[in-house]
């Protein structure tokens, strides 16, 4: 089976990847690529908190906004997922409204620039960047619009996109996670139907095989979880929210754990102690080993995408409080519990750098002719959105 | 583990000649008792977890010189469970440390200094989920033997380990309390 699908992902990517270039000139309106991102330099990661392992670093210090960081071109009318590579000490985020994933420096918190050529806000089939991360090698994975995935090569000045593979659905490829044991690429076709995640060599860029969720209602973060050796999904479904776990050498679903009856799953992050952060309507605080639930935090609803920051020891989640306003919530990752609300209106989607606990969020720009109220405007940038920066007191 | 040693105190008394001195005064002398550790590490970077490990343990065996030197070999462990809500992660830290020990016998005491080597092995588990990490250690320390009743003694001892781990020093101070037999 396997075997199979090698064969035939081999000759589709070759394909795609000879009608890509002309595509992505096409596709890129702002020529932004020509902007030079220097390789971010190899910085020793920040050494683990203790000799026992798995004791997290806790700041309980309140969460306050310090930051904004414009980012030129069109406004960010339409973005996604956004994360920061704890090694390059960078923040990447999904910017539709570009066709572009956008670079920040995440330690000085300034624009660097962007790799342009991805599908944009609507692609005949669905639109993107959606999903981004960075593995080891310094390759950017990014889920885009036409079922494509894309993989930027970040060690190329300026950073391009090197393959394209085509996950042979028939709407876009979204959320995206890392297994650095097998070195398998994760991604989900969340619109297609019945949807299903792709498997995908990081070494070959063969599409290694799929997995069906037939009574999945999307798709959405899937997560790697190192002890268990397992990707984790977290899968909307007609019943409520559930997690599956991939086990990518198989590639099948070995357990599925339900998380709330009438919610839809979202976000997923993986704390301390094997405590998950299952987005579902609200935060649920879940065991990883076993699936029973410690905690729903009811005050801030669980958003799109939520982090875990090993430098802090908190989770995030981008939602709205009781009110109605947009925050960014503050959940202790080894007790669950709720701390703080931090008013981000506007912000959608969250990462942050655990060597600083810099926290970023991007902060969409207000409709057109509408008052700019969001967290930007707090810093003099108006009408086009931004990427906020929240740190601890 | 408290049973280990109670048949090695046994069997060591029943091979021991009669001529055999006091605990503080003997040439060689094992000893196990309790141990109570603190994990500097957490102490300083997570302050909603105790950092103290209430339970724990330590067996030595050693031998000294005329000269009041000599060596020890050691191997103890230490545990807590961390209170934290839902499946409560336990902690266990091993060490097997040996090296050189300076004894001196006085009147019906025996302080000693000495400095241990060797590897701290640390696993953090949920449910059946763990994780373990081993690093180089050293273990400064000293004590007391106090003889209570012919070749039985009390031991009381304070150390600091350290574990080289990526780099960086984690402090680990110990307190022990053992009961130790000469021979």
């Amino acid at each position: 089976m396997r075997g199979r699908l090698v064969i035939a992902s081999t000759v589709t990517a070759g394909l795609v990847f000879g009608g890509h270039q002309a595509r992505v000139r096409s596709a890129a309106p702002i020529a932004d690529q020509s902007i030079a991102v220097p390789p971010a330099a190899p910085i020793r990661p920040p050494r683990p908190e203790s000799f026992i392992p798995g004791i997290p670093t806790v700041v309980s210090t309140p969460v306050v906004l310090r930051k904004a960081i414009a980012i030129p071109g069109a406004p960010l009318a339409s973005t996604d997922l956004v994360w920061v590579d704890e090694a390059g000490k960078r923040m990447y985020f999904a910017d539709r409204s570009n066709f572009a994933v956008d670079i920040i420096d995440a330690e000085n918190d300034a624009y660097l620039g962007r790799v342009t050529g991805f599908v944009g806000p609507t692609g005949t089939r669905g639109g993107g960047p959606n999903g981004v991360a960075v593995t080891p090698d310094n390759k950017l994975w990014v889920g885009d619009g036409n079922s494509l995935v894309q993989v930027v090569d970040l060690n190329l000045n300026p950073p391009q996109i090197i393959r394209s593979i085509d996950t042979r659905g028939t709407n876009r490829a979204d959320e995206l996670a890392y297994d650095p044991t097998d070195r398998i690429i994760i991604i989900g076709n969340d619109r297609e139907s019945p949807p299903y995640v792709t498997l995908i060599s990081a070494d070959s860029y063969a599409i290694l095989g799929t997995v069906l969720f037939p009574e999945g209602t999307g798709l959405e973060q899937p997560i790697w979880n190192p002890r268990l050796q397992v990707f984790m999904v977290n899968v909307p479904t007609a019943r409520g929210g559930e997690v599956a776990l991939v086990d990518p050498k198989t590639m099948k679903v070995t357990s599925t754990y339900p998380v709330g009856s009438a919610c839809g799953g979202t976000g997923l992050a993986l704390g301390p102690f094997q405590r998950l952060l299952v987005a579902c309507g609200t935060p649920f605080i879940v065991n990883a080993a076993n699936g029973a639930i410690i905690n729903n935090v009811t005050q801030v609803g669980s958003g799109d995408e939520v982090w875990y920051n090993s430098g802090d020891g908190q989770f995030y989640v981008t939602s709205a409080d009781s009110t109605g306003a947009t925050v960014l919530g503050v959940i202790d990752g080894q007790t669950g519990a709720w701390r703080q609300n931090v008013p981000a209106p506007g912000a959608r989607n969250v990462a942050a750098l655990a060597a600083n606990n810099h926290i970023f969020t991007v902060v969409r720009a207000p409709a057109a002719g509408a008052a700019d109220t969001t967290a930007c405007a707090q810093f003099g940038i108006r009408g086009t959105g931004c990427v906020a920066v929240f740190g601890h007191q | 583990m408290r049973c280990g040693f109670l048949v090695l105190v046994a069997l060591a008394m029943s091979v021991v000649p009669a001529s055999a001195q006091s605990a503080s005064s003997s040439q060689y002398d094992v000893a196990g008792g309790y141990a109570f550790m603190r994990d500097q590490d957490i102490a300083n970077n997570n302050p909603d977890i105790s950092a103290n490990f209430p339970a724990g343990w330590m067996a030595a065996v050693g031998g000294t010189l005329s000269s009041g030197f000599g060596a020890v070999g050691e191997v103890s462990g230490s545990y807590k469970t961390v209170s934290i809500p839902g499946d409560q992660p336990k902690l266990r830290v091993y060490t097997f440390l040996a090296g050189p020990r300076f004894r001196k016998s006085l009147s019906r005491i025996a302080p000693f200094g000495q400095v241990l080597f060797g590897v701290a092995r640390a696993t953090t588990s949920v449910l059946t989920v763990s994780e373990t990490a081993s690093d180089f250690a050293y273990q400064p320390g000293g004590g007391v033997d106090l003889d209570i009743s012919g070749r039985l003694g009390l031991r009381i001892e304070g150390d600091y380990r350290i574990v080289r781990s990526d780099g960086a020093n984690s402090k680990e101070p110990r307190f022990i309390v053992a009961a130790v037999f000469g021979f």
